[in-house]
């Protein structure tokens, strides 16, 4: 069944994910966090922007020159769909984060939205091992 | 209207951007390249893995440094919002892509929402190659 997009919010998508028997809580200020097989993914409605937000962080080890982080984000963004992984630079220190957005214009399906943060579990799972040549990765 | 990913492929992608008044072709790979405000953009509805996939190929300088190629990709992946932006293995592209998940179905205005998004992101993304690296 079709969400329209004036429908889509925090509180909607915690109703699907519960159908969907996926761990799925809000905090105090509705952030949406959830938990696939031990990936904590936070998940966030832009309605300003019309767009649905997945993300998830990962540690670098402290040794990590900047180049290899650089070089890991290249790799999985090269081989790896539909997840973008990126070193921000508003962290004094180097982590890994993973984002995806979807646009809402249209509406969005509750099959979408739990296949989405499905995929977007197993895509990160998937790459994250094969990918990190130069264990960097916590 | 929603479209099921059963009835999802590249004829109906082409027929959804003429619908929408914009300049679609089916390439010689089945794929289809549309043009979007002046920006030819590559599209395709990869049924296999069930994504619509909207990409742009840019060419990189020759002698481009990869080092700075790679912090200039991580600043649009870090700066701006839904465009993935990486660099080929053998740095001559700078790939810019977004991926639709369509397990359940995608709307005609989310297939134009998201090529005109991409197109936009794409701009903004030439607007921060300060070093001149992309031809």
């Amino acid at each position: 069944m079709l969400i329209e997009k004036n429908d889509i919010n925090n509180q909607a998508l915690l109703g699907v994910f519960r159908s969907a028997y996926i761990d799925a809580s809000m905090d105090d200020d509705g952030e949406l966090e959830v938990d696939l097989d031990g990936m904590r993914i936070f998940v966030d409605v832009s309605k300003d922007k019309g767009f649905l937000m997945l993300r998830s962080m990962y540690g670098l080890k402290d040794d990590t020159l900047r180049t290899q982080a650089l070089e890991l984000c290249n790799r999985l963004n090269d081989k790896m769909v539909m997840v973008r992984f990126c070193c921000p630079a508003a962290v004094d220190h180097l982590i890994l984060y993973a984002d995806h957005f979807t646009v809402l214009e249209g509406g969005i399906t509750g099959q979408e939205i739990v296949s989405l943060i499905r995929r977007f579990h197993s895509v990160i799972q998937e790459g994250i091992g094969s990918n990190d040549t130069e264990d960097v990765l916590r | 209207m929603l479209i099921p990913e059963s009835e999802f492929n590249n004829q109906k992608l082409l027929e959804v951007y003429r619908a929408a008044y914009l300049t679609a072709e089916m390439d010689d790979e089945g794929r289809v390249d549309v043009d979007v405000d002046g920006m030819k953009l590559l599209t395709d509805v990869d049924t296999g893995r069930g994504l619509f996939l909207v990409m742009r190929f840019n060419g990189v300088k020759d002698g481009g440094p990869r080092g700075e190629l790679l912090e200039y990709c991580n600043a649009v992946n870090a700066k701006l919002n839904m465009i993935r932006c990486w660099l080929t293995t053998s740095s001559e592209f700078v790939v810019f892509d977004h991926a639709t998940d369509i397990k359940g179905g995608i709307t005609g205005e989310e297939i134009i929402d998201v090529s005109r998004r991409i197109c936009d992101r794409v701009k903004s993304a030439w607007g921060m190659d300060e070093s001149n690296l992309l031809k």
